[in-house]
C-alpha cells in the first residue's frame, strides 16, 4: 500500500514547505528511516536502520552534535499544526493517549505538560515540546518462514507472539493477518477481526487501515481490546481475532471467550521468552489452560536478525528460523 | 425633443446612480451575514463534529452560497493536495482572491482574513470561541451598517432625485 517514493512522500507531506528542504534528503532514504525525534531546544535526531544520527543544517546526516540543527518550540508548533491542519482540537483523544495516527500509517508521538483530570485522567496535553515521527514500514511477507506452522489439518492454530519491544512482532502480526486474510496455499482466506487499540496493526487514518490487511479483514481502530473483542464478536461474525499487547485485566477472560465461541486468536505480548512468560500471572494461566496451540518468540540476535523460534502447545520446540 | 430626452436621461441617471449606492450597501450586508454564518457554521462544526477546518470547510461549502461556496471548495482541495502550504495561508490567499471584487470593507475583510491566524488551539471549546468572537465582530458591524442604511437610504435617494432635478434645470 505504502511503498518506495508513496512512503517517502507521505512522510515529506507531514512537513510544511519550510521545512522539506532540511528533511528531504533523509526522507529519500524512507525505506530505512526508523524515526524522526524533534524535541524543542535540542537537535533534531534521526534513527536510520537501528543507528541514531544528527540532522546538520544542510539535511545531511551526521555522527557529530556539534554540527546538528537544533529545532526550536516555535518550530515544532507549526509542524504539529501543519500535521493537524491547524484543528489540534480534532485531535484531542488521540494526543490524550499520546500519539496520532497520520496518512500512510505512521505515528506521531507527542509528549509535553499533561492536563490532568480531578479523577487522575489525562485530560488534554499542553506545551508540547517532543515530537516522534515512527515511520510504518509494512513487510509483505514477514510471516512467509513461520506460516507452515501455524496451520494444523488446514486449521489455523490460537498463536501467541511474544518478544521484547521493537523486535518486529508487530510486523509481524501484521503479515499473518494479511496472509490470513487473503488465504494462502496452506489454507483458503478466511474473516479477520482486528483490534487495533494504538493503531498499530492498521495504521488506521480516519478510518481507512493504511497498511495492507488483506481482502476479508475488519479493523476496529482505537478501541480497547477486550470491548473490541467482544464487538466483532457480535457483529462481524470473525473467523479469527487478531489483537496486539495483551495484558490488560480483561483481555485473558476475552481471550477465553472468544476460543469457547469458536473462534481463534492470534495475539502478541511483551516477554522476553517462555520463562517470561510462565513467570507472569496472565501467562501462567494462558499457558496452563492451554488456550494457544502455537508460541513464536522473537529474539535479535544481531541488529539487523531476528530469531524466531516456535513453540507447540505443549511447549516443545517446533521450529527455529 | 432633445433637450427634453436629455433631461430625462440625466434624471434617470442620477436616479438610478443613488440606487446603486443604495444597492451596493445592501450587498455588503449581506456578505457580512454570509461571513457571520459561515463563522457559525464553523463553530457547530468544530463543537459538535469536533472535524478538522479542511472538512469543515468542505462541510460548509454545501451550505453557503457563490463565491463562498466555491472558495471553501478550493481551500479543501488545496489542503488534501498536500502541497506544503499552511491552512491560514491558503484561507487567506483564496479568500483575499474571492473578496478582491465584492463590495465589502476593509472592516469585515479584516475580520475574515483574520481567521486564519485565529486557529490552532489544543481544546476545541477555545477553538469555538475564538470563532464566536469573530462572528460577533461582523454582528456588530452588521447592526452598524443595518441603522447606517436605513439613515442613509432615504437621503441619498432623495438627493438622487433632487440633484437630478437640479442639474436638469441648469444644464436645461
Amino acid at each position: 500500500m505504502w511503498t518506495g517514493m508513496n512512503r517517502g512522500k507521505s512522510i515529506l507531506q507531514l512537513f510544511p514547505d519550510t521545512y522539506r528542504g532540511l528533511f528531504k534528503e533523509v526522507i529519500a532514504q524512507a525505506e530505512k528511516l526508523n524515526e524522526i525525534r524533534l524535541r524543542a531546544g535540542q537537535p533534531v535526531i534521526i534513527i536510520l536502520k537501528g543507528g541514531e544520527y544528527f540532522l546538520t543544517g544542510s539535511g545531511a546526516l551526521t555522527k557529530s552534535e556539534e554540527m546538528a540543527e537544533k529545532i526550536g518550540q516555535s518550530d515544532l508548533e507549526t509542524i504539529l499544526n501543519h500535521i493537524c491542519n491547524y484543528s489540534i482540537y480534532a485531535y484531542e483523544d488521540e494526543i490524550r493517549q499520546g500519539f496520532l495516527t497520520v496518512q500512510g500509517g505512521h505515528r506521531i508521538g507527542v509528549a509535553g505538560q499533561a492536563i490532568m483530570r480531578t479523577e487522575g485522567e489525562i485530560k488534554n496535553m499542553k506545551y508540547i515540546s517532543f515530537l516522534n515521527i515512527r515511520i510504518s514500514h509494512q513487510i509483505l511477507g514477514a510471516a512467509d518462514s513461520v506460516l507452515p506452522f501455524l496451520y494444523e489439518n488446514k486449521k489455523l492454530c490460537n498463536t501467541l507472539l511474544i518478544s521484547m519491544p521493537g523486535v518486529g512482532k508487530t510486523t509481524l502480526l501484521r503479515d499473518i493477518v494479511r496472509q490470513v486474510s487473503n488465504g494462502n496455499r496452506f489454507a483458503k482466506g478466511m474473516t479477520v477481526g482486528v483490534v487495533d487499540e494504538r493503531s498499530e496493526i492498521a495504521g488506521c487514518y480516519k478510518g481507512a487501515a493504511q497498511n495492507d490487511l488483506g481482502i476479508r479483514t475488519d479493523v476496529l481502530d482505537a478501541c480497547p481490546k477486550a470491548l473490541g473483542m467482544m464487538m466483532l464478536l457480535r457483529s462481524m461474525a470473525p473467523k479469527v481475532i487478531a489483537v496486539d499487547e495483551i495484558g490488560g485485566g480483561d483481555d485473558e477472560k476475552m481471550i477465553r471467550q472468544v476460543t469457547r465461541c469458536g473462534v481463534g486468536v492470534i495475539a502478541t505480548i511483551h516477554g522476553s521468552g517462555m520463562d517470561d512468560l510462565k513467570s507472569s500471572c496472565m501467562g501462567k494461566n494462558l499457558l496452563g489452560e492451554k488456550i494457544f496451540e502455537r508460541y513464536i518468540v522473537l529474539e535479535r540476535t544481531e541488529p539487523e536478525k531476528v530469531k524466531k523460534t516456535i513453540y507447540n502447545k505443549e511447549f516443545v520446540k517446533c521450529f527455529v528460523c | 425633443m432633445l433637450r427634453l430626452l436629455a433631461g430625462i436621461f440625466i434624471l434617470f441617471g442620477s436616479i438610478g446612480f443613488s440606487f446603486q449606492l443604495c444597492q451596493e450597501m445592501h450587498k455588503r450586508l449581506q456578505h457580512i451575514e454570509q461571513m457571520q454564518e459561515i463563522f457559525r457554521l464553523f463553530q457547530s462544526e468544530v463543537s459538535y463534529s469536533k472535524a478538522a477546518f479542511p472538512e469543515v470547510c468542505l462541510a460548509v461549502s454545501g451550505r453557503v452560497m457563490e463565491p463562498y461556496k466555491t472558495v471553501m471548495k478550493e481551500i479543501y482541495e488545496q489542503v488534501a493536495a498536500k502541497s506544503g502550504a499552511q491552512f491560514p495561508e491558503i484561507w487567506k490567499e483564496k479568500m483575499e482572491e474571492c473578496l478582491r471584487d465584492m463590495p465589502v470593507k476593509e472592516a469585515e475583510r479584516n475580520i475574515f482574513l483574520e481567521f486564519g491566524n485565529r486557529i490552532g488551539f489544543i481544546d476545541w471549546e477555545t477553538q469555538a470561541g475564538m470563532l464566536e468572537k469573530s462572528r460577533v465582530q461582523l454582528e456588530e458591524l452588521h447592526i452598524q451598517l443595518k441603522s447606517v442604511i436605513e439613515n442613509k437610504e432615504k437621503v441619498i435617494t432623495s438627493v438622487g432625485i433632487l440633484g437630478g432635478l437640479m442639474l436638469v434645470v441648469i444644464l436645461i
